[in-house]
């Protein structure tokens, strides 16, 4: 069961705070081979997982090929425009095909949500240190 | 940490390039080091992250 220590990072709130971020494989039709994402933020508030766009076209040679949609944050008004693909990806030995939105921009974080992503794992966030999946 | 995102591309696990072309840097990676495991890291704006998504 792979496990990952929480990251301390900057936040403008708390100055330094704790993050469950995660480490992936992704396979890029791009470059033909698996690429590692690193710095995924494990989210259970997130129904899709969700990738910057930069970090989408390293993976998918057109993004832009399916049709563009709206997806909500906490604030309705907070809409980001995205590109849902399903994408392979690799988690230790296990590999799964994982739908994510890639945004239109790369001011959102790359995101692991729930739906055929974190629902496949028993994930495990002990006491705000270590997430097992 | 800085007020805006960057990327980091990582060559066996260790930082070769930071910036916002990530498609530039990676493509620079591969070229020279066409054998070896790549990683992108996202580094995290300084704000305060709330990522709830709904479809």
């Amino acid at each position: 069961m792979p496990s990952f220590k929480y990251k301390k990072q900057e936040s403008g709130l708390f100055r330094k705070v704790l993050r469950p971020v995660i480490e992936l494989e992704a396979y890029s039709e791009v470059t033909n081979d698996w690429l590692v994402l690193q710095n995924i933020l494990a989210d259970t508030g997130a129904d899709i997982s969700m990738l910057p766009r930069s970090l989408g076209e390293a993976l998918v040679l057109d993004i832009m090929r399916v049709k563009k949609v709206q997806i909500k944050g906490v604030a309705p008004e907070a809409r980001v425009n995205v590109y849902i693909h399903t994408l392979k990806f690799k988690l230790n030995s296990k590999q799964f095909n994982l739908p994510v939105a890639i945004a239109d921009s790369d001011n959102v974080p790359p995101i692991f949500g729930r739906v055929k992503g974190l629902d496949l794992f028993n994930a495990n966030f002990k006491k705000g240190k270590v997430l097992q999946l | 940490m800085a007020k805006t995102y960057s990327y980091v591309v990582l060559v066996e696990k260790k930082p070769v390039c930071k910036g916002k072309n990530l498609k530039k840097m990676l493509k620079e990676a591969r070229k020279k080091y066409p054998e070896k495991k790549i990683s992108i890291r996202y580094e995290y704006p300084e704000e305060i992250l709330v990522a709830i998504i709904q479809i």
